[in-house]
């Protein structure tokens, strides 16, 4: 009876100090924000579920890494930028060029202009000289809403919008277009459809390898080594820089960007 | 120790109470509606504009999908529709999308304007649509520049219409139209070049305007214009900040949000010239215009596109005035969003977002309807307090209970939804938690009991924001639709089911006289009385007794719509004829009075001569042929002196015996002598009395009220029957 009567009192209090100090520790976080803090937004946003996570880039199949690489970049900083020429495939405002960054190891577009806002215009980013002639330009990307990613080959010209090239364009499955791949000839700015499939698109928020293949007369396109569609082209274009393509609106990140020959 | 424990627990309490947070009243808002406009292709920059419950889209969309080939288009739907209707050019915008876009803007009247770029032709374009005749007018030149794009536009409650542009590498330009001279003023430019970014415009009551716009080096920047320039202010500092969206309250307050160029969306109230408090609202990358919006209520609507969620989607908050923070923002739910732009309807019930949604190819513009912060400008009326039937008067009351918006007039119509030019209020009144509203005569004609009428009122704040038609219904109950009778209390015209008024009965059976007579006659001081509501709308209520049409007694009560039972009238009637009076109200105090002439006669009739014979039928010999001669009666009742005879069977000759069943039959006829056809030789007699043999039809003639002649004066006539046969019914044979 005497050691419980003696206890009681220590417990109590160590419960009640307990209870002192969450409620003091929750009134001084509560308090109004001083000025050395950052204030909460003002507005609250519904619950989402969580942004899927960008893993890491696929692992670039070993016959095409041990071939003849005529260039590539995995994008290790900003300086990988240098070997690109960044264009937009139609007119747009000085202001308003498509933006290119290397952010965390990939090339990342961000839209357009220094405010970075969206813009349906077509950019591409070239590589290499116009003398490449048959070779593959392989890359990895990962699309998180812009919906619409593709490669170019044998690119020639100085004016985008009267320039010749292959272009395959690929939408996500989200992107409510109809045919989802489109292997296009493209000549003074002319387009011509060479090929195309209907199939679902690519699966957007997750990483893919594209493979744009120009041997002679023959153009051809893999998805993550699955060959999309082939094209015959009996007036091929001779040469030219590769590329790789999208909208300028942001939203998707390439790695691994690798052109080869046979 | 004790006090010690005490302590730590009050300050533990207090801890926790702390923790409670206040609630605002707000109740948040919601998506109502989301939809992808089809014949939108090739959108870019889409705008919208409310006006009362009408929303207008504009756009410039590309006619034949390809980019280079596009017309200035708009939409207008009802502010809660679920789809939109078909898209209408308003004028060629030549170029593609990107430098063809559509501005829209309403004015107080209802008037829309629109202004376009149309960069293959290097102009802005405007166009107004009428508020009255819904048409649009064929398009004007604004301006010519070298580049002009982005138009905005805001409209002056004089309808000035304030439109503005940029162009690539210069200013930002400002025009102004003035309605009433139709004619320009400007341009007028703002010192800084901008960002070629869509700015915005927004104008209050008062005809103060501000504008947002990113500067050349992405600063937010807002221009004020003075009448007759701007006062640019920069809003930002080091960060860089872009697509800058202002509004202006009632009260010449400024309020701006952008977006950073880095995370987050900032949102600015202007405290004092270059004096801005600013806050981060809301975090995550942006694309597009942060839109701000400040309703006539005082409610701050915020509207933008933001990838928190991991895709680009657009979001709505509000915070209503007096408030300190925002509802949880809500979101549609087609991802892949930009370039968005918002509008409010209702004064701020209704929030309408647009946006460029990319999610099609080619893009579409996305439309996606919030429930807004602010209240409807609405009240709910209540025609006589609710009641489902009243009384058809010129006038009633009606409440106008839970009024949100705060309604300061109000219009409406009987039947049909009000307009400014057809009502029944005779223009915008104020308003009134109660109001006395006309009822038109048409109105009650053609009220009826399965034709409510229908009161439709519409309410309007101090910003002449009117808000959506409400209505209430009434059955007007005009007048007494009944079907009366009131007659002799013995006629056998008198329906067979009584109302059960026993304390109110007279005295009715043993008074020696027939149980039937003429209609308008009566032996005694009370007279039949039967009522049936027929189309009565509220029902028959009470109905009282008179002599005269302004004198009546106490009212007594009908039940189920119905009475039908014999009354004292009041008073005393002297023999002869004698007007009586009913008054009978319904329901809802409705009243109508009935009158008949009833001829009191106590007297018994004197019998002066004449017989009668009784003829069997050969066909069935218990009917037979009664035939009456020269009766001679001595009555006040009118032509023969009498109205029929009661009739009874016998097997004895014993007129007197008081088990005699008695039938008054009016005698056909005028004259004295008539015949009574079918008379049974066994009505009235017991079963055991049919047999042959000798029969006795006695005879006793009546008066209109009833009254037999003496006993000594009841007439005999014998039958002998050898045979009985009865009457046949010959039925259909049925053929299968």
């Amino acid at each position: 009876m005497l050691k419980q009567s003696s206890r009681f009192p220590l417990m109590m209090s160590l419960i009640v100090g307990v209870l002192v100090l969450g409620g003091l520790g929750l009134v001084l976080t509560q308090a109004p924000q001083g000025a050395a803090q950052t204030p909460a937004p003002l507005v609250t946003y519904p619950d989402f579920p969580p942004t899927p996570t960008v893993g890491p880039n696929p692992t670039a199949p070993a016959g095409l890494a041990s071939s003849n690489v005529l260039f590539e970049s995995s994008f290790a900083d900003a300086s990988a930028l240098a070997a690109w020429q960044f264009v937009d495939q139609t007119y747009v405002l000085p202001d308003l060029t498509a933006a290119w960054e290397v952010r965390n190891g990939r090339l990342v577009q961000v839209g357009s202009g220094a405010a970075r806002n969206p813009s349906p215009n077509e950019a591409a980013a070239l590589v290499g000289d116009a003398t490449w002639q048959d070779y593959t330009i392989r890359t990895s990307f990962y699309d998180e809403y812009n919906g619409v990613v593709g490669l170019i080959a044998r690119y020639q010209g100085t004016e985008p919008t009267q320039s010749s090239y292959y272009r395959v364009r690929l939408f996500s499955t989200e992107y409510q277009v109809s045919p989802k791949v489109v292997l296009e000839k493209v000549v003074d700015g002319v387009v011509t459809t060479l090929a195309e499939a209907k199939t679902a698109g690519f699966t957007p928020r997750m990483w893919h390898t594209l493979e744009l293949s120009v041997q002679g007369t023959s153009v051809q396109v893999q998805l993550d080594g699955q060959m999309l569609v082939v094209a015959q082209d009996s007036n091929p274009l001779p040469s030219g820089r590769a590329g790789i393509f999208t909208f300028a609106i942001s939203g998707i990140f390439f790695d691994d960007v690798m052109v080869s020959i046979p | 120790m004790r006090r010690l424990f005490l302590l730590l627990t009050l300050l533990a309490l207090i801890g926790f109470v702390f923790q409670i947070q206040p609630t605002n009243g707000q109740t948040g808002s919601q998506l109502l509606q989301e939809f992808t406009i089809n014949d939108s292709n090739l959108t870019k920059y889409p705008s919208v504009a409310g006006y009362n419950q009408t929303v207008y889209i504009g756009s410039g969309v590309s006619t034949n999908n390809t980019v280079s080939i596009t017309d200035a288009m708009i939409w207008s739907m009802n502010e809660q529709a679920t789809s939109v209707g078909s898209r209408f050019s308003i004028g060629v915008a030549k170029g593609q999308a990107n430098f063809a876009s559509v501005a829209l803007a309403t004015g107080n009247d209802g008037v829309v304007f629109a202004a376009w770029s149309s960069i293959d032709e290097r102009r802005i374009w405007m166009s107004r649509r009428d508020p009255i005749t819904g048409v649009w007018s064929s398009r004007r030149e604004v301006a010519s520049a070298a580049f002009p794009i982005f138009p905005q536009i805001a409209v002056s409650g004089n309808n000035q219409a304030f439109i503005i542009w940029q162009g690539v590498g210069t200013s930002l330009s400002l025009k102004i139209w003035n309605q009433s001279t139709n004619s320009f003023a400007g341009p007028y430019t703002t010192t800084q070049e901008t960002y070629s970014s869509p700015p915005s415009i927004s104008i209050n009551a008062s005809g103060q305007v501000g504008i947002g716009f990113t500067t050349k080096d992405l600063q937010a920047a807002v221009a004020i214009w003075n009448g007759s320039g701007f006062s640019t202010e920069i809003l930002t500092g080091t960060v860089s900040a872009a697509d800058v969206g202002v509004t202006v309250d009632t009260n010449g307050k400024f309020y701006a949000a952008w977006r950073s160029i880095g995370p987050g969306f900032y949102y600015a109230e202007r405290q004092a010239p270059n004096s801005w408090s600013i806050v981060k609202f809301a975090n995550g990358s942006g694309q597009g215009t942060a839109n701000v919006i400040a309703d006539a209520g005082g409610t701050i609507h915020l509207g933008w596109i933001s990838d928190v969620s991991g895709a680009l989607r657009g979001y709505y908050t509000y915070r209503q005035s007096g408030q300190s923070s925002f509802v949880t923002a809500v979101t549609a739910n087609t991802t892949v969003l930009f370039n968005s732009r918002l509008a409010v309807s209702s004064g701020g019930a209704y929030a309408h977002f647009v946006a460029e949604n990319f999610s099609v190819s080619p893009q579409k513009i996305l439309y996606a309807r919030f429930r807004g912060g602010t209240p409807q400008v609405t009240a709910t009326p209540k025609i006589a307090g609710g009641t489902e039937t009243i009384k058809g008067d010129t006038s009633v009351s009606v409440n106008f209970e839970n009024p949100q918006g705060s309604p300061v007039s109000m219009i409406w119509r009987w039947n049909a939804a009000p307009t400014e030019a057809v009502n029944d209020s005779g223009g915008w009144q104020s308003f009134a938690t109660t109001k006395t509203i006309n009822v038109p005569s048409a109105v009650l004609t053609a009220a009826s009991c399965t034709n409510p009428s229908t009161l439709y009122v519409q309410f309007r704040n101090a910003s002449q924001v009117t808000g959506l038609v409400v209505s209430d219904s009434v059955i007007f109950d005009t007048d007494v639709t009944a079907f009366v009778v009131m007659t002799n209390p013995y006629t056998h015209d008198r329906p067979s089911t009584f109302t059960p008024l026993a304390a109110q009965l007279g005295d009715f059976s043993s008074d020696g006289g027939a149980s039937d007579g003429h209609p308008s006659y009566t032996r005694e001081q009370q007279i039949f009385i039967g009522m049936q509501g027929v189309n009565e709308c509220s029902g028959l209520k009470t109905f009282a007794i008179g002599r005269t049409s302004t004198s009546f007694g106490e009212p007594m009560t009908i039940t189920n719509n119905t009475f039908s039972n014999v009354q004292p009238v009041p008073g005393t009637f002297p023999v002869g004829s004698n007007q009586v009076w009913i008054k009978l109200t319904d329901g809802v105090g409705n009243e109508k009075t009935y009158s008949t002439t009833v001829i009191y006669d106590p007297n018994i009739p004197s019998f002066s001569g004449g017989s009668f014979t009784a003829t069997p039928k050969p066909d069935a010999t218990i009917m037979t042929t009664l035939n009456f001669s020269n009766i001679l009666i001595n009555d006040d009742y009118p032509g023969r002196h009498f109205w029929g005879v009661w009739l009874a069977n016998s097997r004895t000759n014993n007129p007197t015996n008081t088990a005699l069943v008695w039938y008054p039959i009016e005698a056909p006829g005028t004259t004295n002598s008539f015949t009574i056809q079918n008379w049974s030789l066994l009505s009235g007699l017991k079963a055991s009395d049919i047999s042959t043999g000798t029969y006795y039809v006695f005879a006793r003639v009546l008066d209109g009220a009833g009254n037999p002649v003496p006993e000594s004066a009841i007439m005999v006539a014998t039958v002998n029957l050898t045979e009985l046969t009865y009457p046949k019914v010959h039925l259909p044979i049925v053929v299968r």
